[in-house]
């Protein structure tokens, strides 16, 4: 289980330099670092995906009444879930206009690789040390 | 529940990513074109694929925890809170005695 968003940011970090070892070009790194990407955000999406879950149904069993369930449930579901949802969308989108780049510089077009490469990983170390700080395991982060 | 901008922004990057397919297309040979088409059916199905199950996610826990909520009664009971404020003074009671 990843305990702080540290240790959450330099598993991101080894993954990345995990996935340039070996790799001859800078379009393989790339694609390599992809799949680490992707990899990683499935994991945290799972993740993701049990808390929230235990999360709604603790909420909805502590209120007493249901008026009282439903308006902490509109509230979780107005902020903290909703936060979630478009951090994880928004990560997947990054890996999409990662794949864009990838094809672009098979295209020849080889200038928005780096950037789109490190706004992938951005994105995904954001969503990774925001779960963390919610207290969410993510399994294979390291720092068990 | 509503997830906005978010939910559609993937869609939007894999238009792009298929308008620059389409530009390529223009000039590519016959076997870039057959690899483009495999190209662009990848990313739309991985696209769908991560987005779709995201929201089927949320949906599934949305509807167990509505589950939950919906089983409470409207108000608190008020014979279990008169139970629960005498109770003990009896027991002190007894005790003592």
């Amino acid at each position: 289980m990843i305990r702080s968003a540290k240790t959450a940011v330099a598993w991101l970090i080894c993954a990345a330099a995990m996935a340039m070892v070996g790799c001859s070009t800078a379009y393989d790194a790339a694609q390599q670092s992809r799949g680490a990407i992707s990899q990683g955000l499935d994991q945290a999406t799972e993740a993701w995906g049990k808390y929230d879950r235990a999360k709604q149904l603790r909420i909805a069993s502590d209120a007493p009444t249901k008026p009282e369930a439903v308006a902490a449930l509109k509230a979780y579901r107005d902020g903290e879930q909703a936060a979630a949802v478009k951090g994880i969308n928004g990560t997947w989108a990054a890996v999409v206009s990662l794949d864009a780049s990838l094809a672009a510089w098979k295209a020849g077009s080889k200038g928005g690789l780096a950037p789109a490469l490190a706004a992938a990983y951005a994105r995904l170390a954001e969503v990774v040390a925001a779960l963390t700080a919610a207290g969410v395991p993510i399994p294979g982060g390291g720092g068990r | 529940m509503s997830v906005g901008a978010a939910e559609v922004m993937p869609w939007v990057d894999l238009g792009i990513s298929l308008v620059k397919m389409g530009v390529e297309w223009g000039t590519a040979s016959a076997e870039r074109r057959a690899a483009l088409v495999v190209e662009a059916d990848e990313k739309f199905a991985a696209c769908r694929a991560r987005v779709v199950g995201l929201s089927v996610v949320v949906a599934d826990n949305n509807a167990a925890a509505d589950a939950v909520a919906n089983s409470k009664p409207d108000a608190p009971n008020p014979t279990r809170l008169i139970d629960h404020v005498t109770a003990p003074q009896v027991f002190k009671s007894d005790e003592h005695e």
